[in-house]
């Protein structure tokens, strides 16, 4: 028989840590702020790199903080095989600062983040461009040449912007519902297995935090195949104020 | 996200394949089982195996040493999650492998992890950049504290690693990001 230890707040139904019902609502009242903050996050990525995407967060909780990076792959919820976490991915990582601090990250695969960035430099560049480092080549004439210094940076720097740009809007959505101030850092971009990626935050947050909020969240761009994610991890002190200033607003609209 | 599983994955009913997340470990007897933790970044995951009562076991750390928590240095993480720090987690294993019969003499041990993800960042926070580091260095030293030498480690670099520990045969695999696993025997 197979042994398999779980951290304490697993144990049990399964279900993660019960919430209260102040709790429940809370997390309502950030969900609500997300889905729209995300909605206008693809509406600006939309028109940045000119096809028709959406960003939807079907689900949001407290997570213990060993399971956030199974929580935001959704295999903590068997909707993934736990293999996910090894698929190799193209990670934007864009850092969150100022009243509400943390981290947040754009995943795509890498064939999707190629082809976005392609079709944002395709006016600026000649159209063959080469592989970026880890990126696979498309089937475009650009396959199989020889990749300069330039062109990946030219590549890496295309989706740094479509990172800076969608985090933004996020960003910018919520502070505007909350009059909090929060900001963003320069983005980062890698491509590895997504769990690799994901774990910086939870390096972060495991400094101080036992729980932490998960959103799982599903980005589908135009006619592309596969679906990426956009990972917005608070700090636990940035989520209390993010939740102190949206319990403010409603209250104040009663 | 739709990710395709990597295809050269064990087929799913030749064995029974154990996800061990972070703050995790397993020790496990059964033939039929190969332990996996996925997608180690600065995390370390720690495989080890009995030749011969073929009991192994598999751990996954994600930080060196319990944090101190100075809102409330009552809290002790490190007995509450021992298994997500390196410190507390390499003697847990151990203990675990003990108890189901496995010799710590005879333990075979690899380990794979520590890298310095999102290499920039990883440079610019100095803090949460070494993470990676400091977790090799308790990991190798709570190892030697048990008498045990590991007979492969695959630590540091900037890339993600997954290990797998196959109980039937004590077969240790490690694979990069896209690429073939290599087998440790």
């Amino acid at each position: 028989m197979t042994s398999r230890t779980l951290p304490d707040s697993d144990q049990g139904d399964g279900l993660g840590p019960t919430l209260t019902l102040r709790q429940a609502r809370q997390l309502e009242l950030v969900h609500r702020a997300v889905t729209m903050g995300m909605a206008r996050a693809a509406e600006q990525l939309s028109l940045f790199v000119g096809c028709p995407l959406t960003i939807e967060a079907p689900r949001l909780g407290l997570c213990p903080i060993d399971e956030l990076v199974e929580s935001t792959l959704g295999s903590a919820f068997d909707l993934v095989d736990w293999s996910a976490a090894e698929a190799v991915v193209t990670g934007i990582y864009v850092g969150v600062d100022g009243d509400v601090s943390g981290h947040c990250i754009l995943i795509l695969s890498p064939a999707d983040a190629r082809a976005l960035a392609t079709r944002m430099i395709a006016d600026l560049a000649a159209p063959d461009l080469p592989a970026a480092p880890g990126l696979p080549a498309t089937s475009g004439n650009g396959a199989g040449k020889a990749s300069t210094a330039q062109d990946e940076a030219l590549i890496l720097s295309a989706l740094g912007e479509v990172g800076n740009i969608t985090v933004s809007s996020l960003l910018n959505a919520l502070a505007d519902a909350t009059h909090l101030r929060i900001a963003s850092t320069c983005p980062a971009v890698v491509t590895d297995m997504a769990g690799a990626i994901l774990e910086w935050p939870v390096l972060d947050l495991a400094q101080s935090a036992d729980q932490a909020l998960y959103i799982e969240t599903r980005i589908t761009i135009g006619s592309f195949a596969t679906s990426g994610s956009l990972a917005l991890i608070p700090r636990t002190e940035g989520l209390a104020r993010l939740i102190a200033a949206l319990e403010g607003q409603k209250g104040g609209r009663r | 996200m739709i990710i395709p599983p990597a295809p050269d994955l064990p087929a799913a009913n030749a064995v029974q394949t154990v996800a061990i997340g972070i703050g995790q470990y397993a020790v496990t007897r059964e033939l039929d089982t190969h332990l996996i933790t996925y997608g180690l970044g600065s995390c370390i995951g720690v495989a080890a195996w009995d030749p011969q009562t073929r009991i192994g076991g598999m751990l996954h750390i994600l930080l060196p040493e319990p944090p101190t928590n100075s809102a409330n240095p009552s809290k002790d993480a490190g007995a509450i999650s021992p298994a997500r720090f390196a410190m507390t987690g390499v003697p847990l294993l151990i203990q675990q492998l003990a108890k189901a019969g496995a010799a710590t003499e005879r333990l075979r041990v690899v380990a794979a992890g520590g890298a310095r993800m999102l290499g920039v960042l990883s440079n610019t926070n100095s803090v949460i950049g070494s993470i990676g580091e400091r977790n090799a260095a308790i990991v190798v030293a709570q190892l030697q504290a048990q008498g045990i030498r590991l007979i492969a480690q695959e630590f540091g670099g900037t890339q993600g690693r997954t290990l797998g520990l196959e109980i039937a045969t004590g077969a240790f695999w490690i694979r990069i990001a896209g690429a073939q696993p290599v087998s440790i025997r």
